[in-house]
């Protein structure tokens, strides 16, 4: 297609819509010869007829048009986006991006709602814990819903989980002086008192309310001491107790033989006492907690059985203690904690990688989103104007770009971040505000040749101001190749974030991005790969969405240039 | 071509200047500096100290004579024309003026010390753009001052030659690397049009095209060196030749390299499509040359002109690139250097990396040009 065909016969007669464009009886002449497949026949070229539908001017076209072909009427965008449908890599990379720009951007509420486990708690004992292990969300404790366990909770077995408010004890003489307390208190916040007389407010606040008690999960918690110490004491692992004979390290498993029998065998004699008044020791107790009956015990089936004894009871009484009775009954009864899984594993301070992961998308997307936006700013009124005016100030303009081009951007990015501080703002205006280049060059180009078409003179001709005809007639048909490029800036911007966050000075901590989150992973990367995988996968599929989202509208757009 | 050689020089010298006026103006405006102490220094060490990064520049005796008194002291601001010394010559006592208006750093020398014509007599400090004047002409001379992080005892050229050579081996390793695998998977894919091989090496090519060293990287590590244990990773022995040091080179090379060999495959099979189907490939056919003789002697020339057109975007890549990929694989490199260097302020060196970056990148974009040029007789025609 390098040299234009002479017109087809057709066209000699009719009134000539597009001159200069020789692109619609070019293919007029390939599609009757056959050289090109049907998807590609409806080509309106777009950004050469703004507005308009384009196949009145060649009827030839209309009688061989498929039936794939778009109605006739429908705007140059409804048919590049027709196209698009039918791109399949596209429309895959056009679902995933919006399901990870819905994650992400839900982030909070999944988090909240649907996790249960909020992006700042860390479980240190669930450290490096690897993708499946389940631990209780402290955060936003949730539960099972199944009353059927009651009788496990309810040691006592009166039918209630009764609990108290119990005066503490050191402020009992104080309680009834509480109004003076308050008052002192109030007082230092004012700055009234002498510093000796001062009295935190906590302390007043505890004598009228005092200390929530729940002697049966009180009891239940104090469990947690015994569940906790299980492996780490008594997984000998070596000698006839190994459940793989010869086994050197231990295997983070308990077998009925290792499993403590009395409560001389436990080294904490109050731990063990309760332990064994729940019923926890010996081999009935080892049946309890083991749960699929293999005889062996691993860290998820303790941490399993030991539900019982991780109810957060301030989240239970206002939760669920509905008649107001400070007791929950039966029928109040909401079930075990729900044990949280972490999908995708924990990082080296116990936070779910998955809420991060969360997190992170919206860090990405947002910032690769923002960034385009301002390089979209910057590029195309810099691009307009070089193209518009033409002459000296296009040349200048231009030379400037030039310069700029062979400068090492990612350095010169580096050094304002670091003269701006590190900060999640001053990072995307800094990315924003080197990658408008492109930008500026292909707005310049395609301005450069719009301004010389026929509607433009009769815009000047109509004596419409410059501005008015830049913004109205002028603008507006760049759009193809602009959101193409800007489509296409996106994951290259996300990279960039993900370069200098991965070099610590991008995304601060406790923030996250993608890019922070390979950085960690990267530096255990032997022994944890899932810290690393995650991340690495979440960011490979953005960036082949968006590529192949780019890809797509470019071929959509301009379909000339498609092979 | 000497005059589109030339023109492109000067455009070179146009950006390496805006590179460092950038970066000076970046760092003047940069809050924080190497003289921030809980501790102020005494004048005197401030002094040298300062001297040594070009803050602060001497003013001399004008005529040689033993000093009775200085008329200034450290911090003062003092307006042109006014007292700053007074010596004893034999023609009796004569007072100093300053030239300038000029802030007093620390003053030189006791009451009775004799000064020779031209040595120091006060230190002042330096206007900005003398600084800058001063930076330019050193930067000229090839001298990129001295390290912060030293305290003036190592200069930049020095910590920059220690490093420089394993990134420019592993910069020279992947641009080879993609170029040879990307041209020929392309004149591939281009000859064996619509065939398996097509297909398979173009949709690869899309998927590495959308990949980024960022991922690539890790994924590297974690398929080859973790769970296959096929390469080892981590550490380069600049230009080492051992085969345990050439294993640890394999997989950042590759990193850097792959997405910018599948751009080169990718370009090339355009290249070679767009070529053979224009008249003069028709005319060498019909005049009965060998397939081979075709595509090496007429087509081969005019397919490989788009990638090494990539070129010049794909070396600045490769240079960005690197510094996150000696970050993942622990290879000792000028870009390790450069973050530490910008975390830490470490003004000087921060600036001589980028300039060093910049002036390698524009040399390596002249280049290209001229190899354009070389390759393409209407390029040359219009240069």
């Amino acid at each position: 297609m390098t040299s234009p065909p002479p017109h087809k016969p057709d066209d000699a007669g009719l009134p000539d819509l597009v001159p200069g464009a020789p692109q619609a009886p070019q293919l007029g002449l390939l599609q009757k010869s056959g050289m090109l497949p049907d998807a590609i026949l409806d080509v309106p070229s777009f950004d050469d007829m703004p507005g308009g539908p384009t196949h009145s001017a060649h009827p030839g076209a209309d009688v061989i048009a498929t039936p794939a072909r778009p109605p006739v009427g429908r705007s140059p965008l409804g048919q590049a986006f027709l196209r698009l449908r039918k791109n399949r890599m596209a429309m895959v990379g056009l679902w995933l991006i919006g399901l990870l720009f819905a994650l992400g951007f839900s982030a909070p509420l999944l988090a909240r709602y649907v996790l249960h486990f909020s992006p700042d708690e860390q479980h240190t004992s669930f450290a490096f814990a690897e993708p499946g292990l389940r631990d209780v969300s402290l955060d936003h404790p949730a539960y099972d819903g199944e009353p059927a366990s009651f009788a496990t909770v309810d040691l006592n077995g009166d039918g209630r989980i009764a609990c108290h408010v119990e005066p503490i004890a050191a402020l009992t003489s104080d309680a009834k002086a509480a109004p003076a307390l308050l008052q002192r208190a109030l007082g230092r916040d004012r700055g009234v008192w002498p510093a000796e007389s001062q009295v935190p407010l906590r302390q007043v606040m505890a004598a009228w309310a005092g200390t929530l008690r729940c002697p049966e999960l009180d009891d239940l918690a104090a469990a947690e001491r015994y569940f906790a110490f299980l492996i780490d004491h008594f997984d000998a692992a070596t000698g006839q107790a190994a459940v793989k004979p010869g086994l050197r390290e231990p295997d983070r498993m308990l077998s009925r033989a290792e499993y403590p029998k009395q409560p001389g065998d436990h080294p904490d004699a109050r731990v063990a006492a309760l332990a064994q008044r729940l019923g926890l020791l010996g081999d009935k107790g080892f049946a309890r907690l083991d749960l699929d009956r293999d005889g062996l015990l691993t860290r998820a089936e303790i941490t399993d059985a030991g539900r019982t004894s991780r109810f957060d009871k301030t989240h239970l009484l206002n939760h669920h203690d509905d008649d107001g009775d400070l007791a929950i009954s039966q029928a109040e009864f909401p079930g075990l904690p729900a044990l949280h899984r972490f999908w995708l594993g924990t990082d080296q301070k116990g936070r779910d990688m998955l809420v991060r992961l969360l997190y992170g998308a919206r860090v990405s997307l947002l910032i690769g989103l923002l960034a385009t936006l301002v390089s979209f700013v910057i590029g195309v009124s810099y691009g307009a104007i070089a193209g518009y005016f033409g002459g000296r100030v296009d040349s200048f303009l231009m030379r400037v770009v030039d310069v700029l081009y062979g400068l090492p951007f990612m350095f010169i990015v580096i050094l304002l971040l670091v003269v701006a501080g590190r900060s999640t703002l001053n990072l995307f205006i800094a990315l924003g505000a080197v990658s408008w280049l492109n930008m500026a060059r292909i707005v310049r180009g395609q301005v450069l040749s719009i301004r010389r078409r026929e509607y433009v003179e009769a815009a000047v001709a109509m004596g419409l101001s410059e501005g008015r005809i830049l913004l109205r007639h002028v603008l507006p048909n760049t759009v193809g190749p602009v959101i193409v490029y800007a489509t296409l800036s996106v994951p290259a911007v996300i990279v960039e974030e993900a370069f200098l966050s991965f070099l610590g000075l991008g995304v601060q901590p406790p923030d996250a991005s993608w890019g922070s989150l390979i950085a960690e992973g990267a530096r255990m990367m032997a022994d944890r790969p899932w810290l690393i995988l995650y991340p690495a996968l979440a960011l490979a599929t953005a960036l082949f969405s968006l590529n192949f989202i780019g890809d797509g509208l470019r071929d959509a757009l301009d379909p000339r240039g498609s092979r | 071509m000497a005059a589109f050689l030339l023109r492109r020089l000067v455009q070179g010298l146009a950006t390496l200047w805006v590179v460092i006026t950038l970066s000076f103006t970046l760092m003047r405006l940069a809050p924080g500096g190497p003289f921030d102490r809980e501790k102020p220094l005494p004048p005197a060490v401030a002094a040298n100290l300062k001297r040594t990064f070009g803050l602060a520049a001497d003013v001399k005796a004008p005529f040689a004579g033993v000093l009775v008194r200085h008329a200034v002291q450290s911090g003062a601001e003092v307006a042109e024309g006014a007292p700053l010394a007074v010596l004893r010559t034999p023609s009796g006592e004569q007072t100093v003026l300053a030239e300038r208006d000029l802030t007093v750093v620390s003053v030189v020398g006791e009451p009775g010390f004799a000064y020779k014509k031209g040595d120091p007599l006060t230190v002042r400090e330096t206007s900005v753009l003398e600084q800058y004047l001063a930076s330019l002409s050193s930067y000229a001379r090839l001298d990129l001052g001295v390290t912060f992080a030293s305290e003036g005892a190592t200069r930049v050229t020095e910590a920059i030659g220690k490093t420089f050579p394993v990134s420019l081996e592993m910069g020279l390793y992947a641009v080879t690397l993609a170029l040879l695998l990307g041209v020929s998977i392309g004149l591939l894919a281009g000859l064996r049009r619509n065939t398996w091989i097509d297909y398979t090496s173009m949709t690869l090519a899309l998927v590495a095209v959308s990949m980024s060293s960022i991922v690539l990287g890790p994924l590297l590590v974690l398929v080859f060196g973790v769970w296959l244990q096929w390469l080892p990773w981590g550490g380069w022995e600049a230009f080492s030749f051992r085969w345990d040091h050439l294993q640890v080179k394999i997989l950042p090379t590759v990193t850097l390299a792959l997405v910018y060999a599948a751009w080169f495959a990718r370009l090339t099979r355009a290249g070679m499509l767009d070529i053979v189907s224009q008249d003069f490939i028709r005319t060498a056919r019909a005049k009965g040359l060998p397939e081979w003789r075709v595509v090496s002697r007429h087509a081969l020339r005019g397919a490989v002109l788009p990638a090494v057109s990539f070129l010049g975007p794909a070396l600045a890549g490769i240079v960005t690139g690197s510094v996150v990929v000696e970050r993942i694989f622990a290879v000792p490199g000028v870009g390790e250097y450069f973050v530490t260097a910008a975390v830490n302020r470490d003004y000087p060196m921060v600036m001589g990396t980028v300039v060093l970056y910049s002036t390698l990148l524009i040399l390596a974009n002249i280049a290209v040009d001229v190899a354009y040029a070389a390759l393409d007789p209407r390029v040359r025609r219009e240069a």
